[in-house]
């Protein structure tokens, strides 16, 4: 009797973490590049993310592919010639919301979050602290942000030519729905 | 005594489920170690989650340039998308200073091509060799996706060209002896970010040949190749052998090789080739330069992209 009591409890400690999990169900992650010569900016609806409710632990993951552009020819070079994204086909954000105990996740509000962890684009990885909004709407849990990536600390180059073209400082902004993570 | 009975317990507990044999021990340490950091592996679920159409997206960029140097390559304008180009041909260096190495006998070819689709492209063009009109239709029939589900792209190409030389009207020919038709199914692979090549088999039926050994229709192969060498540069190859006997012994092979350059939205092609003439209508039937004589033109491409239907880019993006 004591053996399957303990069982039962160890069974239900596991399906309680699980519920701990957030995954995302939709993502627009944008970015803005702006000069007196030329805007750049581009959308990408296929990312994932997902949030551990309890540590406040974060990871999102952007596949380079995946950003829209108007200009056909900016796609490519932005794949083939900026992001290389052969070499590193996703984008990738590690971290954890430092202050999640100031998240209640069973009540309607919107919390101001400070997430840290590392960043990595381009194949490189630079630790960030990053302001979020997290908006919790008829249980329905939604995170955005908007930050800045200084193209120099992911080593991504721009050339001579088109020098003028791209800004030194890209903004971007996200925002991420999620669900409760239900393990298929 | 409570720690090594919950432990027994824990082992009790895995030990009625799994079989007793000598894996039972593995089961049990694993799924012991799960108990004990009981933390969900966030990259292992962001994995499972990845949305996997991303990998299907088709390949970009197996040359550079909608030709090889002389010939088509598979590349078309994207949708929605304008090309105008200008490709010169310079004349052989033999007459040395005389003719400042031949910069002086150009041929020019100035055109453009348009997407309509993903898959659909047209283009138009004047040549100045046997003042040439030409136009073709390309249809990109498979294409080539990142994750290798289609391994090659398969282009089709239908061309026209029409010589409106005053000098054919020697000849007592009706309008119609002045077309030339094209017929081309290109396959070529992009093996790696820097390695492409495509193969060409082609037709060109030419109402109006020079000599008795001349055949109108006029089979030939060609193949080209990319070797990327920088960020933005890479050195092309390209071949055309026509099936043997279909032309008069004059008529020479085409040979080409060049340098690739790409900047912003314009693409510079320089290359050394033996043929003067820019479109296969042309250069296949009535190419008499023997590359290794070296009869050998330098040349360029220059091409220049405009986005001019941003609704069909984002339809087909």
């Amino acid at each position: 009797m004591k053996k399957i009591v303990i069982a039962l409890f160890l069974i239900s400690i596991s399906l309680l973490q699980a519920q701990d999990v957030l995954i995302s169900k939709t993502s627009k992650v944008h970015f803005f590049s702006s000069t007196p010569l030329e805007n750049i900016e581009a959308s990408s609806t296929q990312s994932v993310s997902a949030i551990n409710k309890k540590t406040g632990e974060v990871t999102i993951s952007i596949p380079i592919r995946s950003f829209k552009f108007e200009k056909a020819l900016m796609q490519e070079h932005f794949n083939e010639n900026y992001m290389e994204s052969e070499k590193y086909p996703n984008a990738s954000f590690k971290g954890k919301i430092t202050n999640i105990s100031a998240v209640d996740f069973s009540k309607d509000g919107t919390y101001k979050v400070s997430v840290m962890g590392d960043l990595n684009i381009h194949g490189v990885a630079k630790t960030r602290t990053i302001e979020a909004i997290i908006t919790i709407t008829n249980g329905e849990v939604t995170a955005t942000s908007k930050f800045k990536v200084p193209l120099e600390d992911h080593k991504i180059t721009k050339p001579q030519i088109v020098f003028t073209n791209i800004a030194d400082i890209i903004d971007v902004d996200v925002t991420f729905g999620y669900s409760v993570y239900v393990k298929k | 005594m409570l720690r090594s009975s919950f432990l027994g317990f824990v082992f009790s507990f895995f030990g009625a489920f799994s079989q007793v044999d000598s894996s039972s021990t593995l089961i049990i340490s694993d799924t012991a170690s799960q108990v004990v950091e009981s933390q969900p592996d966030l990259d292992a679920i962001i994995e499972s989650e990845r949305i996997k159409s991303v990998d299907h997206s088709y390949t970009y960029a197996t040359f550079k340039g909608t030709k090889i140097i002389n010939g088509h390559s598979i590349e078309s304008p994207a949708a929605g998308v304008l090309q105008f180009i200008i490709y010169h041909r310079f004349s052989d260096a033999t007459q040395g200073l005389y003719d400042i190495f031949g910069l002086d006998g150009a041929r020019v070819r100035m055109g453009f091509d348009y997407g309509i689709s993903r898959r659909l492209s047209v283009g138009y063009g004047r040549t100045s060799d046997q003042k040439t009109f030409d136009g073709y239709v390309k249809y990109k029939i498979l294409m080539q996706t990142d994750d290798d589900a289609m391994p090659v792209s398969l282009v089709g190409v239908l061309g026209t060209a029409i010589r409106t030389d005053r000098a054919l009207s020697a000849y007592n020919i009706d309008f119609a002896h002045r077309m030339s038709y094209l017929y081309q199914a290109m396959i070529a692979r992009k093996f790696s970010s820097s390695f492409s090549v495509q193969l060409t088999p082609t037709v060109v039926y030419t109402n109006l040949v020079n000599t008795p050994d001349d055949k109108n229709l006029l089979p030939a192969l060609g193949m080209g190749g990319r070797l990327k060498i920088s960020k933005r540069t890479a050195i092309n190859v390209e071949y055309f052998a026509k099936m043997p006997k279909s032309t008069h012994a004059s008529v020479k092979n085409v040979v080409a090789v060049g340098v690739d350059i790409e900047t912003g939205g314009h693409v510079f092609q320089l290359h050394l080739t033996n043929t003067q003439s820019m479109i296969e209508e042309l250069f296949l039937p009535f190419n008499t330069n023997d590359f290794l004589k070296g009869q050998v033109n330098l040349g360029f491409n220059i091409s220049r992209v405009f986005t001019v239907n941003k609704k069909a880019v984002n339809k087909y993006n």
